[in-house]
């Protein structure tokens, strides 16, 4: 009789959950080329040429289109600001996006959490095309 | 028949300012390239014409919002609460033409997020 009362118990508690989790959305966002974190060792400022830089690491990013994340959070109103901007010939840009969508959907209540983090490696040249400065952050490890 | 729903928004974009400049930054001291090893890569340079700027930013958004609706008869929403809490932690640093730190300023609005 227990038994039955438990199971019924059961029954009601997966029926009520059903009617409630309406459903989980877990979306990932990836934008742009990997940052290539092994060839960062190499930069040596003083010596490493521009040409050497983008044999490496490819065309830069403030060279190509602004990613479809940048425009995103800019037109639906997320963020007033683009992801980065370096308008400028002596510096090379290199960013890789990865955003992290989750949401809850339940009938009453929504939770819904977007995190955007970035691998950015950001270089300035001198006059003689030769690397002055750099910086580089693994903001993807934050999310392991 | 009246129907509530609450639905809670967070979103984080960019990386958190972790250092703080009072404690690592010395005006006149402190170079560029010190400034890129401790902070990385600004989000924007500015490029002025007595020296750059960097500015560093980490953007959070909390939102929530509650509905009260009759959606069967009328379609109506009787009563709608949003409040969306928008804070920015900027670091701004200005160099002089040498790439050395001129000023500095730091304001964390993160902290003042609520929960909801």
């Amino acid at each position: 009789m227990r038994e039955r009362g438990y199971l019924s118990l059961q029954i009601a508690g997966v029926i009520l959950l059903g009617f409630f989790i309406q459903g989980c959305f877990v979306g990932n966002y990836y934008g742009g080329q990997k940052v290539l974190a092994e060839r960062i060792k190499d930069i040596k400022p003083g010596i490493t040429t521009r040409e050497e830089i983008i044999q490496w690491f490819g065309p830069p990013r403030n060279y190509v289109s602004p990613t479809v994340i940048n425009h995103l959070l800019t037109q639906i109103d997320i963020t007033d600001e683009p992801i980065s901007e370096y308008p400028f010939a002596n510096i090379l840009s290199y960013q890789y996006d990865v955003g992290r969508l989750k949401a809850l959907i339940f009938i009453l209540f929504n939770h819904v959490e977007l995190d955007m983090k970035s691998d950015h490696l950001v270089i300035f040249f001198d006059d003689d095309e030769r690397v002055k400065y750099f910086g580089f952050r693994k903001g993807t490890e934050e999310f392991k | 028949m009246l129907l509530s729903g609450c639905t809670v928004g967070r979103v984080y974009v960019g990386a958190e300012i972790m250092e703080n400049p009072d404690t690592r930054i010395v005006i006149g001291s402190t170079t560029k390239s010190d400034i890129l090893g401790i902070y990385g890569p600004p989000r924007r340079v500015q490029r002025q014409y007595d020296g750059d700027l960097f500015i560093y930013s980490y953007f959070r958004k909390n939102s929530s919002t509650l509905n009260i609706e009759e959606p069967v008869v009328t379609d109506l929403t009787i009563f709608t609460y949003t409040r969306v809490q928008q804070k920015k932690d900027s670091l701004v640093i200005l160099f002089d033409k040498d790439g050395v730190v001129k000023n500095y300023g730091f304001y964390r609005e993160t902290e003042e997020l609520t929960p909801y």
